[in-house]
């Protein structure tokens, strides 16, 4: 038994969930996003090291693009399993990706359910993370729904002890409007609170077109906690720009405040009137920052050679 | 390839046999070595030859040439200079880069003539040693590839599938959509997941590869401000990329066709938008020249009477200031060929003159 845990992931003692690193995580890699750290690191807290859990704990992940909700789960993921993406126990749907084709519906909620069985089978501690709900069709998240309920056991497997995580775009609109209501009035990001986002998070999850829309999952309360993904403000953008610098082994340019502005100026901010928030988040960072480092190269070595020949 | 996994195993188990052996008896030491090195060697030849007979996601065949691909965007497209910072730079980044976070999207805008294509194949050629022949790159117009509408249940598979196996193939490989703005958004929507932050789709790692889209979409825009910035007098070297960012994403999104309203653009994952501008009077003499040298008639390009003749038979905009090409370089090498033959009975008329 051993020596096969040596070789092929096992759902074990060598998988262990590290609090302090999942913690340790966040703080260091992501930015602005103070509501997500403390309810996402508390509630898998609390529903890991409790034994006799009820239900699966479920997470619904809303925000615009960029903001980090992709990123979250891999460091989630990361934290828990020693071979993080890769592992077994670790299931990514993308809505348009695996299930593309409406005509195949049928064959693909048999596939759904067969997978999730499968997976919890092998290990309680499965993690469940569906990419793009607002794209699943409402039949798939029907398939879903019995997993995430109240049940000692669902076709003979334990589901109490899995994670399941959604995440979508709905609702981005109303976080950026909460959060520049609150900007505009002046006070500090982080003094917004869950509370201040759940209630309108719930109603758009359950009334906009698509996904979530209208589902018993909703209705049912079975999804433990929506957390909201705040849209990024320069200073968090200019984090994420000084993090790709460092790792890309440019620390003398993380200091440069002209270079940092180059960058910030090349990407979209909202709204058209003061222009706080990155419409991209944290996207197209990487992109934007190595181009400019590249420009620069260019820069400098022409200036050089003119320097020499005058 | 399971083939080949069983001649390994099979090598493998010869291997272990004989040292085995050898170790038991304690004579036979070289037998295993021999065995193991002439495998060895079998391996590497089989690979090699392999490699020379068809291609191989490796060098020689596939080898990005950073100096050349500056070398040629400069010498052989004129008026382009937000392309030539955009295009080098990024492609040099992402391909040094030896983590990126996802592949390299790239949206080519621009009117028809203005070289989208041809960079496009100038990235091809300095990438790949076969060019656009090459399994890696993947050419597909919209309105060759998916014709029929009725169909596009059946492309969307097909496009999935051909992205997913040149990848597998290659890690490096180079997706060009021409016309993209007639692209089916069902077809865009089947694109999108690969274009996007993700370790891993169906077991295929993407974040090597580079796409490219090409379209006409805010062309009409693109020349707005450049026509603006032409009337006011300011050289066009002055231009930068964000003026025209924040049009195209608003044009691309909004107009109809193609990327309208489409994920990529409100999900952020299209890398850069890069503009191509519409070509000015002196850079279609430049392509006029090239052209020239091209067909060995370098004497021909000082012959500024000859040169007048070709750009006075194609089309300018605005009509007022004439100022832009409306066919770009596009048709310059037709006229220019149609200006050479008609010199010939000028010649012959010379030697009418001697004979008189």
């Amino acid at each position: 038994m051993f020596l096969k845990c040596l070789f092929y992931t096992c759902c074990g003692e060598t998988d262990i969930f590290n609090y302090h690193a999942l913690y340790k995580d966040f703080d260091n890699k992501i930015f602005g996003q103070h509501l997500m750290a403390e309810s996402v690191v508390h509630s898998i807290k609390s529903h890991w090291h409790n034994e006799h859990s009820q239900k699966p704990l479920v997470l619904s992940f809303h925000g615009g693009t960029g903001t980090g909700k992709n990123y979250v789960t891999e460091i989630i993921v990361n934290n828990t399993y020693r071979s993080g993406m890769h592992s077994p126990f670790v299931n990514y749907f993308v809505a348009t990706n695996n299930f593309p084709n409406k005509k195949y519906i049928e064959d693909y909620k048999l596939e759904l359910k067969d997978q999730l069985i499968r997976s919890a089978r092998r290990c309680q501690r499965s993690i469940f993370i569906f990419d793009e709900t607002d794209k699943l069709q409402s039949e798939l998240i029907q398939v879903i729904k019995p997993f995430l309920d109240y049940y000692p056991a669902v076709f003979g497997v334990d589901f109490r002890k899995t994670i399941f995580i959604f995440l979508s775009n709905k609702g981005s609109k109303e976080i950026a409007n909460i959060a520049l209501e609150h900007h505009e009035n002046g006070k500090i990001r982080s003094q917004l609170e869950l509370k201040h986002f759940e209630r309108t998070l719930m109603l758009s999850a359950f009334n906009e077109e698509g996904g979530l829309r209208n589902t018993d999952m909703i209705s049912n309360q079975l999804i433990d906690h929506f957390i909201p993904f705040l849209p990024l403000s320069k200073f968090y953008v200019s984090q994420c720009i000084q993090v790709h610098l460092r790792k890309r082994g440019r620390h003398d340019l993380a200091k440069d405040g002209e270079f940092m502005q180059r960058v910030l100026d090349s990407l979209e901010f909202f709204p058209e009137s003061s222009k706080i928030f990155s419409s991209s988040g944290c996207k197209r960072v990487n992109a934007k920052t190595d181009l400019e480092i590249s420009k620069m190269g260019f820069s400098l070595n022409s200036k050089k050679e003119f320097n020499d020949e005058l | 390839m399971k083939l080949d996994y069983v001649l390994l195993l099979l090598f493998h188990l010869c291997f272990v046999n004989t040292e085995l052996i050898s170790v038991i008896t304690g004579k036979i030491k070289d037998s295993g070595t021999t065995i193991a090195i002439s495998a060895g060697a079998f391996w590497g030849l089989k690979d090699r030859l392999k490699c020379y007979l068809y291609e191989c996601c490796h060098e020689p065949d596939v080898n990005f040439n950073y100096h050349t691909l500056d070398a040629d965007i400069a010498n052989l497209l004129f008026g382009q200079h937000l392309v030539k910072d955009v295009v080098v730079n990024s492609i040099k980044s992402h391909w040094y880069n030896e983590n990126p976070r996802k592949p390299l999207v790239l949206s080519f805008h621009g009117y028809t003539g203005s070289g989208k294509n041809y960079v496009a194949e100038i990235i091809a050629n300095n990438t790949f040693r076969l060019g656009l022949r090459s399994t890696f790159v993947q050419h597909i117009v919209a309105t060759n590839d998916f014709p029929d509408k009725n169909k596009l249940e059946e492309y969307q598979v097909e496009l999935r599938n051909r992205i997913l196996t040149t990848v597998q193939k290659c890690q490096r490989s180079i997706f060009i959509f021409d016309e993209a703005d007639k692209l089916p958004e069902q077809l865009l929507g089947a694109i999108k997941p690969f274009l996007d932050y993700y370790s891993t789709i169906s077991g295929v790692d993407f974040r090597r590869s580079i796409f490219i889209l090409l379209s006409n979409k805010g062309g009409g825009e693109i020349a707005r401000i450049t026509k603006e910035q032409y009337e006011s007098g300011y050289p066009r070297e002055q231009l930068r990329l964000e003026a025209f960012e924040r049009e195209l994403m608003n044009f691309s999104y909004n107009e109809k066709g193609g990327l309208q309203m489409s994920e990529l653009i409100s999900n952020h994952l299209i890398d850069h938008f890069v503009p191509f501008l519409p070509l000015q009077r002196e850079h279609v003499r430049s392509c006029v020249g090239a052209y020239l040298r091209k067909r060995g008639r370098g004497d021909l390009v000082s012959n500024v009477d000859f040169v007048e003749r070709v750009l006075n038979s194609l089309q300018y905009f605005p009509e007022s200031s004439k100022a832009f090409s409306s066919s770009g370089c596009k048709r310059v090498d037709a006229k220019t060929d149609l200006e050479m033959a008609k010199i010939r009975p000028l010649l012959s008329s010379v030697h009418f003159d001697d004979e008189l």
